[in-house]
């Protein structure tokens, strides 16, 4: 039997073609093929067309590494600038621009300044589509800053309150809603639609600490406290913190807005009229308690 | 809108006059379109004030028509300077702004790698200015650095290769201008 079988087999392998390199090939699957190339040119373009400029003096945005995933996205990280799109914005305005503006005659120190009278300069603006919130009032040019003024800002840091209160001004830091930015920003414009003048809203949730602490000068905190953090401020940066009450402009110092308020003087529910040069006020009692409440 | 359209054809078949179409072909949030306001009455009632101290108020709020003239004092804490120097003091001179500031600028261009210093404004013989601004240059940095410049008589643009912003302007400001 395993005679015969031999004898098959022998025959077989002498009909057979010898083995050569002509007839070596690879076992089913050791060899994996390439991936296929995405896109028109086989992922080699990487989006930038055939030679010339616009495939060499291109410069893409940082970061990135033409189809590789980049450095930046590859490990997981602490999202710093997280929602940054939809928080709220102050754009700075310096001191130093500020006693620029006093010095130039742009600004009226006599009176109250707040955000209308820094927009109506044509020199400061925000945007309260971008998210802009109000102007924030940042500390560079304190030790140059020498005017004494009534100030209303949106933001404002622990030394540009110091600068001010040490030239014997006050600062207070009041939140505006949307709707009340778009009026503030450019009052004749408003003036010129021939509304009443809408309620100021309180600030939200995460707001309303910041504008009812003393020592950020909020418009919703104790008026008695925060008398006491304009003295624990002078003592903390060394000046003699100067007297309000003795002073010749007393009344435009401790000039202030309502809670509801956005214009000084101008209550909400008014009409003015820039034509007649009239202002109209409602009569009704509805109407009345509406706008003060 | 659909439902005008459909009022309005019932209405043409019902044979109702042209006059109340008319109405129909409104286009809200339009001007024309918007309601013509009736008498006082209608409205809630109010009082009118004309009283000068509550318009006062409104006054502050209207921005100014004009950039107001800057006072002349020099010690100013903002450190800004008036113009001292007369026309025809130099051969050449430098007008201030509309809003009295020194036309001096930096143009960043081809991605952050050129700076180029422009002065604007030049009145009377640019090409004195320039010479006059290069040997004062040519002195802060010493005589190895060159300093390029472009002249445009025209429109009276000098322009000066490199960021020397403020060296410019102290020099202007020393000189008055």
């Amino acid at each position: 039997m395993t005679s015969f079988t031999n004898k098959y087999v022998l025959n077989l392998l002498r009909n057979l073609p010898r083995l050569s390199i002509s007839n070596l090939r690879n076992n089913d699957g050791a060899v994996k093929k390439n991936k296929r190339g995405r896109a028109q040119h086989g992922g080699d373009k990487h989006g930038h067309g055939n030679k010339g400029s616009k495939a060499r003096q291109n410069f893409m945005r940082p970061g990135y590494e033409t189809g590789n995933t980049p450095f930046y996205m590859k490990f997981p990280r602490e999202q710093y600038y997280k929602d940054h799109h939809v928080k709220r914005q102050y754009p700075p305005l310096s001191l130093t621009t500020l006693q620029k503006m006093i010095d130039l005659n742009r600004i009226d120190i006599s009176k109250p300044i707040d955000l209308s009278v820094l927009c109506n300069t044509g020199l400061y603006n925000i945007n309260p589509e971008d998210k802009h919130f109000g102007v924030n009032l940042i500390d560079e040019g304190a030790d140059n800053f020498k005017a004494k003024i009534n100030v209303e800002v949106q933001w404002a840091s622990e030394p540009t309150i110091a600068a001010i209160e040490r030239n014997g001004g006050v600062i207070t830091t009041s939140f505006f809603d949307v709707n009340s930015l778009f009026i503030l920003i450019n009052p004749k414009k408003f003036f010129q639609r021939g509304e009443a003048i809408p309620r100021r809203m309180i600030p939200p949730d995460d707001a309303i600490l910041y504008y009812s602490s003393a020592a950020n000068r909020g418009y919703l905190a104790d008026p008695e406290k925060i008398s006491w953090e304009r003295f624990v401020l002078a003592q903390k940066y060394g000046y003699k913190l100067p007297k309000i009450e003795d002073d010749p402009d007393y009344d435009m110092l401790v000039s202030r807005k309502d809670q509801r308020q956005i214009f000084y003087g101008l209550e909400p529910g008014w009409v003015v009229n820039l034509k007649d040069k009239v202002i109209l006020k409602p009569i009704d009692p509805q109407l009345k308690e509406f706008y003060r409440s | 809108m659909a439902v005008r359209i459909l009022f309005k054809n019932a209405m043409l078949r019902s044979g109702i006059s042209l006059r109340l179409n008319s109405l129909i072909y409104k286009r809200d949030s339009s001007y024309r379109s918007s309601p013509i306001a009736q008498d006082s009455s209608c409205y809630a009632k109010y009082e009118v004030s004309s009283s000068p101290e509550e318009w006062k108020f409104v006054e502050r709020l209207l921005p100014l028509t004009t950039i107001p003239t800057p006072s002349d004092r020099k010690d100013l804490p903002s450190g800004w300077q008036p113009q001292t120097a007369t026309f025809g003091k130099y051969p050449y001179f430098v007008h201030r702004t509309r809003n009295h500031m020194l036309p001096v600028y930096l143009k960043v261009s081809m991605r952050g790698t050129r700076r180029i210093t422009q002065i604007n404004n030049v009145d009377g013989n640019i090409w004195m200015l320039e010479e006059a601004i290069k040997k004062y240059l040519m002195r802060v940095y010493g005589d190895k650095k060159i300093i390029a410049t472009k002249v445009h008589e025209v429109c009276g643009h000098l322009c000066i290769h490199g960021d020397h912003v403020s060296r410019v302007k102290e020099w202007l400001l020393k000189k008055g201008l």
